[in-house]
């Protein structure tokens, strides 16, 4: 196993970048154009764009220009870390969105709502507008006293991925017990969960009815965990498996219970007659007629009702919106998260209390990269200095704000369960959100990451930056 | 980390006659390892030396049992004594310290994390060696392990935590934050080698880089911490601790302050005033303690000793930024002491 | 009623024929750094007099007896090992995750005497007679503890490394403070790193374990 440091210098970082983006408006805040060049750097490898969030989040855009170069360099490779590129960009674009917003005099979230055409994100603007307090808000620097309060929102947007080559098998033994095998991974996102409640909702069980083997090659093949797409790709065939599971039962005890397999339903941990609820057999018992000691089916994902967006992305775009307040030292510099409210969608919510927990995740770690992460090369000799967890800051329980989750469920018909992923689609925003509430509260803007003490006492130190250059 | 042999020692006469090494001796480049002996007792920070390989000792002699030194002990008029093994945490639960030298139980509940302040101990924190990540990196043979460069005072080098203040010769800040408030509270350590005991005022016992870069304090061969001794206050003595850090969950200190004032007559007669991550040593601000000296206590008082107290600072490229911080945590912990 | 504080610098001196002008002068402290005195340190003396010869070990395997939740085990250790590594590797007790391996995650947290510490920080000589409990001991008779099964309702784990570490602190807290605040779980779990981010999780269910009713968003509709 290798050690942190190990872990730290050769297995991978978020790459940095440096980005230049311009927008082009009407002065009711009609976008004209966009151009974006980013020059970012993941050491010896490959993949320091900024993600297409600039490109994509704003349609009504009709004039975009984009450049994103990788810079070799002689260091640590880059990973992909949650939503890889997306919060870089998301930085850049949701502060650029504000400072239009303030130069032609209207709110930041009425022209999100003028510019953005996304249906669910004008919701999700909405519902979260008002459980954050959006309409109390000041002006920018406008909070008395040394420690200055301020709120800002940032919107974020993620594709919808799925892998088609993601498999399962669940099989029925005579027994009554029901297994799902599928070499899908759960790396802490819940997939095991999600599973079994899947399938037991199929067959009328309880989650704990249902055994999930995972994680072994030796099962069908299951996506890998990336993209947000593990919720989206397996759990499709996982229902569809569960149903063809559960029809095969169905055919074994329909002659015994005299009624057409078709008439027989699950509920609740038995097999009943639609016509006739006094008419039932127990999951077991059921079980101990099929004609052989196990049923099974296996399924793979298949196409979404009505195709695909773009090969391998269902249709849309997952998204969201986090509201953040600040609280901003200006003697010392220090920059406290206090609250955050996120509103977001991911198709049909499964597992509601993981999904918090997904979020949660997305956002604190949004703050960890916002205010604390940072990686310190030497550079006179190319050592990373700080390849340990004392020195590579992340956020720890203090740091810890209140945080409100709105799910915005969102139906649109295009697998069998409809659901989505959502872990990279929470972290975009984060830290864009904080850069525009550091804003609101000190009036000075920010353009580097992390928001260190440093970072806030030079930029207050400056005289005040002009709008809309970023 | 290397083999070691352990020798379990279970009396201080037993513990000062193994021919030990300081540990800043023992990290020497051309020092042989292979001959160390050193001490350790909770020993986090030896551990942490030794598994960045940038210390190699033959033999440990363990001192954690020692029996006797594990007691805070109030000792009427003299002061309280503190035996070096007594743990961080046990300093943080004391209810008579938390009374008579508040400043000390601020910085303690801040030092490290609960795990830590549960294993690691009075003496170990004192003797703490630097965390300049230089100085900490194998790769790196800097001044104090007896090369020839101080790699965080190069131009271009990452410097944004090290010291303002002394920083010419090696920038490495102390780590110990509990020392800063000891300090602030006129602590003395005892020091017992094969040959006796001695007892050194602690702001003494540290040593400047001018003085030898080598070290942080003047322990010596075969001796020990055994005892640290707080002078009672005088009445009307009152205390604060500030730290400053990225993060109020653990980290170090990027700025940390202990004041201790004493006031008659709405006026401050005494005024202790110690920087800590400000240089290589725990710092007395004297002419932050100077502008307070006849004064009363108060917001403008206060901001003035707080501005003082960087008096000849000498930034590096990367943490000017701790100027202002000072200032700020000063006046800060100023104005919680004055309270009293 | 002899006086122990003079009796400790007549053994710390006892037959070595020095003065104190010939310590200074040997160990090269000049007079001004402090002066020769006796120990502060009350009973020294007596404790110094019943002290048992040094012993020393290694660098091979030495046997030590372990008390490990509520076991005794006898294991051949280095003494360069970590107990971390000793409960992992030599013992197979792989609940205790090591993560930084320099006591700044606290993912290795086991109690010693029912008192969190980071294994990883603590050499398994070291221990001696003191009782270690590890995550695997908190179970008692098949039954979760109580901060095992909230951590379980409230979805208090993600990826779970940091989990077992999170587990030992919260409920070490418990048993301090059966009834702890948002702000006293925070403290305990300040020297626990998550990457994943289930701290609001571990909060709710450290307080939730403790009879105390809160969530997230309680706690954001209780200040709006």
């Amino acid at each position: 196993m290798l050690d942190r440091r190990e872990e730290h210098v050769a297995v991978g970082n978020r790459p940095n970048s440096v980005q230049n983006l311009r927008i082009g408006a009407k002065k009711d805040g009609t976008l004209t154009a966009m151009q974006l060049t980013s020059y970012g750097t993941a050491g010896v490898g490959l993949g320091a764009g900024v993600g297409w969030i600039a490109e994509t989040m704003y349609l009504t855009n009709p004039n975009f220009k984009g450049e994103q170069y990788d810079v070799l360099t002689n260091a640590g490779p880059g990973a992909a870390f949650r939503a890889p590129g997306a919060p870089q960009g998301a930085f850049a674009l949701e502060q650029l969105i504000d400072e239009l917003a303030e130069k032609v005099g209207v709110d930041a979230l009425a022209l999100r709502d003028k510019i953005d055409k996304s249906e669910m994100r004008r919701e999700q603007r909405r519902v979260g507008a008002e459980r954050f307090g959006w309409s109390k808000r000041q002006a920018p620097g406008s909070s008395p006293g040394v420690v200055k309060r301020g709120v800002g929102a940032a919107q974020s947007e993620w594709g919808r991925f799925i892998d088609m080559d993601s498999s399962c098998e669940v099989r029925l033994h005579q027994d009554g017990s029901v297994e799902i095998m599928s070499s899908v991974q759960d790396l802490g996102t819940g997939i095991r969960t999600v599973l079994a409640q899947v399938v037991a909702e199929e067959l009328g069980l309880q989650p704990t009815d249902v055994t999930v083997r995972i994680g072994d090659t030796n099962y069908p093949p299951g996506p890998g965990s990336g993209g947000s797409k593990t919720t989206g790709s397996i759990t499709p065939p996982a229902r569809t498996a569960a149903y063809k599971v559960g029809q095969q039962l169905l055919t074994a005890v329909a002659p015994s219970m005299g009624v057409a397999a078709s008439e027989l339903a699950f509920v609740g941990g038995k097999i009943v007659a639609k016509s006739n609820a006094g008419k039932s057999l127990s999951f077991r018992e059921a079980a101990q007629k099929l004609p052989t000691q196990q049923v099974s089916a296996t399924e793979k994902r298949k196409d979404d009702y009505g195709g695909f967006f773009r090969p391998g992305v269902s249709f849309g775009q997952s998204g969201g919106i986090q509201f953040v307040e600040v609280s901003v030292d200006t003697e010392t510099g220090y920059v406290k998260v206090e609250r955050v409210v996120g509103a977001h969608d991911c198709g049909r919510p499964i597992n509601p209390l993981a999904l918090e927990s997904q979020i949660n995740g997305g956002i604190l770690q949004g703050i960890s990269w916002a205010l604390y992460e940072n990686r310190h090369m030497d550079r006179n000799y190319g050592h990373m200095m700080n390849a340990n967890l004392d020195q590579y800051k992340i956020l720890g329980s203090r740091e810890v704000p209140q945080i409100d989750i709105i799910m915005v469920e969102e139906y649109t018909a295009t697998s069998s369960t409809d659901a989505l992923g959502i872990a990279e689609s929470a972290n975009v925003a984060t830290a864009a959100a904080v850069a525009n509430a550091v804003y609101n509260a000190i009036g000075v803007r920010i353009y580097e990451l992390p928001i260190t003490p440093e970072r806030v006492l030079n930029a207050l130190a400056k005289p005040k930056q002009k709008l809309g250059k970023v | 980390m290397n083999a070691f042999q352990w020798t379990d020692a279970t009396s201080v006469k037993q513990a000062t006659g193994q021919n030990t090494t300081p540990v800043a001796d023992a990290m020497l480049v051309n020092a042989k390892p292979e001959s160390a002996t050193i001490f350790k007792a909770g020993g986090v920070d030896v551990l942490d030396l030794m598994k960045e390989h940038v210390l190699a000792p033959a033999r440990i002699v363990g001192i954690g049992n020692l029996p006797k030194l594990d007691a805070i002990r109030n000792a009427g008029k003299d002061g309280t004594h503190l035996g070096a093994l007594v743990t961080l945490a046990q300093l943080e639960r004391d209810g008579d310290l938390h009374k008579s030298y508040r400043a000390l139980t601020e910085a303690v509940s801040h030092a490290a994390t609960p795990q830590v302040r549960n294993a690691a101990t009075l003496g170990g924190n004192i003797m703490q060696r630097p965390h300049c990540w230089y100085f900490r990196n194998e790769n790196f043979k800097c001044l104090k392990k007896g090369g020839t460069v101080c790699f965080a005072n190069q131009p271009g080098a990452e410097n944004k935590y090290h010291a303002i203040l002394g920083n010419q010769t090696c920038s490495a800040v102390h780590g110990s934050s509990i020392s800063t408030a000891l300090v602030a509270f006129g602590a003395q350590v005892e020091l017992t080698g094969p040959q006796g005991v001695r007892r050194v005022p602690l702001e003494q016992f540290f040593v400047t880089p001018e003085k030898d870069v080598k070290r942080e304090n003047s322990i010596q061969p075969n001796e020990l911490i055994t005892d640290v001794l707080l002078p009672t206050p005088a009445a009307g003595t009152g205390s604060w601790y500030i730290k400053f850090g990225e993060r109020e969950s653990y980290d170090w200190a990027l700025a940390d302050v202990a004041v201790v004032l004493e006031q008659q007559n709405g006026r401050c007669t005494k005024a202790s005033i110690v920087l800590g991550a400000a240089a290589p040593v725990p710092l007395r601000a004297a002419a932050a303690e100077a502008a307070l000296i006849g004064k009363p206590i108060n917001e403008e008082t206060a901001r003035a000793a707080g501005q003082a107290a960087t008096t000849g600072a000498t930034p590096l490229e990367h943490n000017a930024y701790k100027v202002p911080i000072f200032a700020a945590i000063v006046k800060r912990a100023i104005l919680k002491a004055g309270e009293v | 009623m002899k006086d122990p504080e003079e009796n400790s610098e007549q053994s710390a001196n006892a037959g070595r024929g020095l003065s104190r002008r010939g310590f200074l002068k040997g160990a090269g402290i000049t007079a001004a750094g402090g002066v020769l005195m006796t120990s502060g340190i009350a009973g020294l003396a007596d404790a110094e007099a019943a002290a048992p010869a040094p012993d020393t070990v290694g660098p091979g395997r030495t046997s030590v007896t372990l008390k490990i939740n509520g076991d005794k085990k006898k294991v051949a250790i280095e003494p360069r090992q970590t107990l971390a590594e000793v409960l992992r590797i030599e013992l197979n007790l792989t609940g205790t995750k090591v993560v930084c391996d320099r006591g700044a995650c606290s993912a290795c947290t086991v109690w010693l005497d029912n008192t969190p510490v980071n294994s990883c920080m603590t050499l398994a000589i070291e221990v001696g007679k003191r009782e270690i409990t590890t995550i695997e001991g908190l179970a008692k008779n098949g039954k979760l503890h109580p901060v095992q099964e909230a951590f379980v309702a409230h979805d208090a784990s993600m990826c779970g490394f940091c989990t077992p570490g999170m587990v030992m602190s919260c409920a070490s807290l418990l048993q301090r403070n059966p009834k702890p605040t948002l702000d006293d779980v925070k403290t305990a779990t300040s020297g626990n790193l998550c990457r994943c981010g289930t701290y609001p999780k571990v909060f709710e269910a450290t307080l939730a374990a403790a009879g105390i009713a809160y969530s997230q968003t309680q706690a954001q509709a209780a200040k709006g």
